[in-house]
């Protein structure tokens, strides 16, 4: 049993979030992105990473999150096991190695079907920090959502 | 199992099934010459080879069957047995037995296999047959008690004379039965050969060091040697000292490695990157006022050198088609037996390279072709002889590479196709509507369609007809195509002709409304700037390109994938692609030239995409995406008007 996590902190909006440092492959700034039609607008469209194709999402549209600012830019490449995507943050701020028994329940709200995806939180000098579960909050929709839109389509 | 116990087996069993394909023709050829001491000498090395590195690696039935296929072919090396169609006949099924087991380990390694059945079938052969190795100073007992089940043991025959007592009052106990075989070739005594079979092991097989010991047992003087040479040189040492005792290793076989595919693909990838970063440099460089020559002079050269290193990496996924090629041969002997008929079967062009994958894809169809020209094509003898022909029949199987595709033919010269049958066959099927008219090449594609079959009797070999559809699928699934060559009476020619490779294509890249996207070559059958006179608004059916005497509909590239644009169609180009059934024109902005692009998938978030099968990188280093226009029409629900009756359609409505 491993008590102590590390987790990479990210800034979106002026929230912070945190994921496992494991499915954090690298942090790159936005290269040039070639846009793929008829996709959701939080799908940015493909860049070139060394040679790959790789899948750039923001999350920030994803959560519905609005960006503070839109010029200091990065890329989270996530590696979530079949998929390996890019997704846009406001800033990547620190790794931080968590004691289990520091991280509580997410707090109960109301519209608890929306925000399933946020696994618990953790205090980092009085500021919470929101722990996200990824591959959640990107499959809710993306992993079949050309799909439906072709179908939609034709 | 541990990780490097895993690990050694799978190693194994990867080398166990290279070495059981390379010498899957000398069993062939074994039958056509038997006194070829070569090839009984290559079969007699693989299961000794076999024998010792499986037991080495703890596959313990696999090392007692090898064992016993070993002195059986032990027996026919020296010349005990002569090599008659029943000896080669359980040897190739103790070949497929040990391919067999080997599938099976490298699915389970725990896996477990009957092996009794065959092991004793060997073993009565031997023993009803082998009464002339008097000369052995130990011949072969059995001691069998009346029951079942049974337990063969192999041993040591020093070991033999304690074990006989041991064995009565062990299946006396269980009240077993229990068969002691002594094999005869141990008991000789390790002759010269064996040991430098045994070096070789240790050199070939240099998996562990208990792969050397097991062998090496009886002749440590030898082992002792061994230890320090074959690491120096070993091809060398081999070469000389096999040679001297008669065995064949007469050409000295380039030497290769093995390479994870992965591995060759992020070379690939990377060199591919490092294309794009000194096209990069390039673009910064040149029209400068102050750049150097030698600057640039080195840009240049780097450019070439990647060029080449390009080059080289994509080769590395070619293989020579010979390992399918092999197995051919053993397909006709098979068939050609079953269907009592006499073929004569030449392979040309084995050293032919393509891409890994495609020969993997193409290996099922070639088959097909391959059973069918035996089954179908081929005439019986007497039919033969009727005709006037020579009753053996000839099939032949040839590779080569033309303008950069390659070319796989299945040639026999049997009946031909008779078109005229074909269609009243069509006719009766109902896959053709009564009073179609069909061109001659028309009639002979009807042999693609599903549920096709012109032979009255079906035969567990062919004749159900689903697969010539199968194969006429799969291969224009990779962009390839099949072409029937008939004459009848005289033969029939199945061309396969397919792209060298899956990982390039030769694309245009394309633009609209500032969007770059990639189109394979072989899609486009033609590009033309469209004129008023050629284009016509019709109702219902959208815009219609009138050419020539053909009328097909035309879209903007934009509507399938809703991007805006408002140039008009005359200022526009448009791309004829007549790659499917339909065929149908598409215009773009701008072609913006020809290149030759390394195909990526799609990551599965994006695997959904109608109409697109993969990206690429562009020169640019930027990513695009490649059209497959067949699957963008499908995008649109067309209103198909078709401008001659066409099979494909004719498929359609009866489906």
């Amino acid at each position: 049993m491993i008590d102590n996590m590390r987790y990479l902190c990210f800034d979106l909006g002026n929230r912070e979030f945190a994921i496992p440092l494991l499915s954090a492959k690298e942090v790159i700034g936005i290269p040039e992105v070639t846009a793929v039609p008829q996709s959701p607008s939080h799908f940015l469209g493909i860049m070139n990473l060394r040679g790959n194709v790789i899948s750039v999402l923001d999350l920030r549209l994803k959560l519905s999150i609005k960006p503070v600012t839109s010029e200091e830019n990065t890329i989270i490449i996530l590696d979530l096991g079949d998929y390996n995507l890019g997704v846009v943050v406001d800033r990547v701020n620190s790794v931080q190695t968590v004691e289990k028994d520091k991280i509580s329940e997410p707090p109960v709200v109301e519209s608890t079907s929306k925000s399933d995806y946020i696994t618990g939180v953790f205090r980092k000098d009085e500021k919470l920090i929101l722990m996200l579960d990824i591959s959640r909050a990107l499959s809710v929709e993306d992993r079949s959502v050309m799909k439906q839109k072709n179908v939609k389509a034709a | 199992m541990d990780d490097f116990e895993k690990e050694i087996k799978i190693g194994f069993l990867e080398e166990a099934a290279q070495s059981v394909s390379d010498v899957e023709q000398c069993f062939l050829a074994l039958e056509s010459d038997p006194s070829n001491q070569e090839n009984i000498n290559k079969i007699f090395r693989l299961a000794h080879n076999l024998k010792g590195s499986s037991k080495a690696v703890g596959f313990d039935e696999f090392g007692a069957f090898t064992h016993q296929f070993e002195s059986f072919i032990l027996r026919v090396k020296n010349k005990e047995l002569q090599p008659t169609e029943k000896v080669v006949n359980l040897l190739l099924r103790a070949n497929d037995h040990v391919s067999l087991m080997i599938a099976g380990l490298r699915e389970d390694l725990e896996a477990r296999f009957d092996s009794i059945e065959l092991l004793n079938e060997i073993k009565n052969y031997q023993e009803s047959n082998g009464e002339v190795s008097v000369d052995a100073s130990i011949a072969e007992r059995s001691v069998e008690v009346e029951s079942e089940p049974s337990i063969d043991f192999q041993m040591d025959p020093s070991m033999y004379d304690g074990m006989i007592p041991l064995a009565q009052e062990f299946s006396e106990e269980n009240n077993s039965t229990l068969e002691v075989n002594i094999p005869t070739e141990v008991a000789a005594g390790p002759t010269l050969e064996e040991s430098l079979d045994a070096i070789m092991d240790a050199a070939v097989f240099n998996l562990t060091a208990e792969s050397a010991n097991v062998e090496l047992v009886p002749v440590p003087e030898v082992a002792s040697q061994v230890a320090v040479q074959p690491l120096q040189n070993p091809e060398k040492s081999l070469s000389n000292s096999v040679g001297s005792t008669g065995a064949s290793k007469s050409s000295v076989v380039e030497e290769s490695i093995r390479v994870a595919l992965p591995k060759v693909e992020s070379l690939i990838d990377f060199v591919g990157e490092l294309v794009i970063l000194q096209s990069v440099i390039r673009e910064q460089v040149i029209g400068k006022s102050e750049e150097s020559s030698l600057l640039r002079k080195t840009i240049s050269q780097m450019g070439k050198v990647g060029k080449e290193i390009q080059d080289i990496a994509l080769g590395m996924r070619m293989i020579p088609v010979k390992s399918s090629f092999l197995k051919m041969q053993r397909i006709v002997r098979d068939v050609s037996r079953e269907l009592n008929k006499e073929i004569e079967f030449t392979l040309k062009g084995e050293e032919t390279e393509l891409d890994k994958t495609v020969l993997e894809r193409i290996t099922d169809p070639m088959v097909h072709l391959v059973r069918n020209s035996v089954d179908h094509g081929i005439e019986s003898a007497e039919m033969r002889l009727a005709a006037g022909k020579n009753p053996t029949g000839h099939v032949e199987l040839r590779a080569y590479h033309s303008a950069g595709k390659l070319v796989i033919e299945v040639s026999d010269d049997g009946g031909g196709l008779d078109a005229e049958k074909l269609k009243r066959k069509a006719f009766e099927k109902g896959i053709l509507k009564p009073g179609t008219v069909l061109t001659e090449k028309e009639a002979f594609n009807l042999v693609f369609a599903p549920g096709f079959s012109t032979k009255e009797k079906v035969t567990d070999i062919s004749g159900r007809g689903v697969g010539m559809d199968v194969v006429n699928t799969n291969i224009l699934e990779m962009g390839g195509e099949v072409q029937i060559e008939s004459v009848l009476h005289k033969g029939t020619t199945f061309r396969m002709v397919l792209p060298l490779t899956l990982a390039i294509v030769d694309a245009m890249v394309i633009t609209y409304s500032d969007e770059k996207f990639v189109l394979p070559m072989n899609h486009v059958h033609e590009t033309l700037r469209p004129t008023t006179q050629m284009l016509q608004q019709t109702v219902g059916l959208g815009d219609v390109l009138m050419l020539r005497n053909e009328n097909i509909p035309i879209f903007r590239l934009g509507d399938f994938f809703s991007i805006k644009n408002s140039n008009a169609m005359t200022d526009m180009i448009a791309l004829v692609v007549k790659s499917g059934p339909l065929p149908f024109a598409i215009v773009v902005d701008d072609i913006l030239g020809q290149y030759q692009v390394v195909i990526k998938r799609l990551g599965k978030e994006l695997a959904g995409m109608k109409g697109v099968s993969g990206t690429t990188i562009l020169g640019d280093g930027r990513p695009a995406l490649i059209i497959e226009p067949q699957d963008l029409l499908k995008r649109k629900v067309v209103s198909c008007f078709v401008p001659k009756t066409n099979l494909k359609v004719v498929r359609g409505e009866s489906a």
